[in-house]
């Protein structure tokens, strides 16, 4: 073994370092020194310094108090805030609006541009055209269905009936398909 | 008072004391340990204002979480461990790198002399135990002063850092090291 990694055992307190330090001279005086050290380290007082440890002890005794102090104020806001939560957050919690889902198509243009090159395996999107035969057959319908209107007038759904006071009219509602509740 | 006038009431009757809201033995309590915590503070930190800021922030913590400390453990390895905790805090705080600078003064060689026993006398030997100290990385620093200066066990040195005692014993060879290449740089360069 190396003399430094026996440095470290020596440091170390090692008692296996014992018999090495009789052969080794530096290892010797590298714990000899370790020894000086700590008597050094162990004996040596602080330097006597002016230090006004009452004023310490005063200045920790406020401390003290204002840590406290601000401990409670934090913990009461604590509860205040816990408590509105609690309270406060029901109160205002109402079901969300109602949101109609509209599927809205992009116009024709922009899936045009969207679609990629001609390379790619999904076919292109095109543009519906407007088949001028299904116009026609729109308008003829339309047509067919005021001229039934007009020739098949439907009755009338109410019927007033004057009575002798001019303050009282009796209105007669004939009910009919889905009217249940007029 | 000073340490020495207090009367002898033993420390845990003074605990027990403390923790029923007695401030009078809270007083005694805190006179028994301030020297040693302010010693340690100042080898912590290597200026007198910041170890006397970690010893004021250590006694706000006495007294506020004086229920906490074990009797069986007694108060001696709390307080170090606030201490050292108070000092990397204000270490922090000041955004100081794992070396603290030294003032002009500590870092000064002195002239000719064998060896740092017989070199240094009194406040000399301070200074240059300080500047040996603060060539140490925080961690290690913490371990040797600890273990060699307030005779923690390194079990209780273990505990006060958080770390195992495996790696405790590692920082405090490493720091003995450290420490004697310091001393002999120093002794080459003033022979």
């Amino acid at each position: 073994m190396s003399c430094p990694e026996w440095e470290e055992r020596v440091a170390g307190g090692d008692p296996e370092a014992a018999e090495h330090l009789r052969d080794c001279p530096s290892c010797a005086a590298l714990a000899a020194g370790l020894a000086r050290d700590a008597r050094l380290l162990q004996t040596l007082p602080p330097e006597a310094l002016e230090v006004d440890y009452a004023a310490i002890r005063g200045a920790a005794r406020k401390g003290a108090v204002l840590r406290r102090r601000r401990r409670k104020i934090l913990a009461v806001l604590a509860v205040a805030a816990a408590i509105l939560l609690a309270v406060g957050l029901p109160l205002h919690h109402q079901p969300p609006a109602p949101v109609a889902k509209v599927s809205v198509q992009p116009p024709a243009a922009e899936i045009a541009r969207a679609t990629p090159t001609e390379s790619s395996a999904v076919p292109k999107v095109r543009a519906r055209l407007r088949n001028p035969q299904d116009d026609l057959d729109r308008k003829f319908a339309d047509f067919l269905r005021t001229q039934y209107a007009l020739q098949h007038p439907a009755p009338p759904r109410a019927a007033e009936i004057t009575t002798g006071n001019p303050n009282v009219t009796i209105l007669l509602v004939r009910e009919s398909k889905g009217d249940t509740n007029e | 008072m000073p340490p020495h006038t207090a009367p002898k009431i033993p420390e845990a009757d003074l605990l027990r004391r403390a923790q029923s809201d007695n401030q009078e033995a809270l007083e005694q309590l805190i006179m028994l340990h301030e020297h040693r915590i302010f010693a340690l503070a100042l080898r912590m930190t290597g200026n007198v204002a910041d170890a006397q800021d970690a010893v004021q922030e250590t006694l706000i913590r006495l007294h506020l979480g004086i229920r906490k400390i074990d009797a069986v453990r007694g108060v001696g390895p709390w307080l170090c461990a606030v201490a050292v905790n108070a000092c990397r805090d204000i270490g922090r705080r000041r955004q100081r790198s794992r070396l603290i600078p030294m003032p002009a003064g500590a870092i000064e060689i002195p002239d000719s002399m064998p060896d740092p026993e017989r070199r240094f006398s009194g406040r000399e030997s301070e200074q240059c135990l300080r500047s040996g100290l603060a060539t140490l990385p925080e961690k290690e620093r913490a371990a040797l002063i600890l273990r060699e200066m307030h005779g923690l066990t390194t079990a209780e040195v273990a505990r006060t850092l958080g770390s195992s005692e495996v790696t405790v014993r590692s920082q405090i060879s490493g720091a003995r090291l450290k420490l004697r290449r310091f001393f002999r740089r120093r002794e080459e360069v003033s022979l």
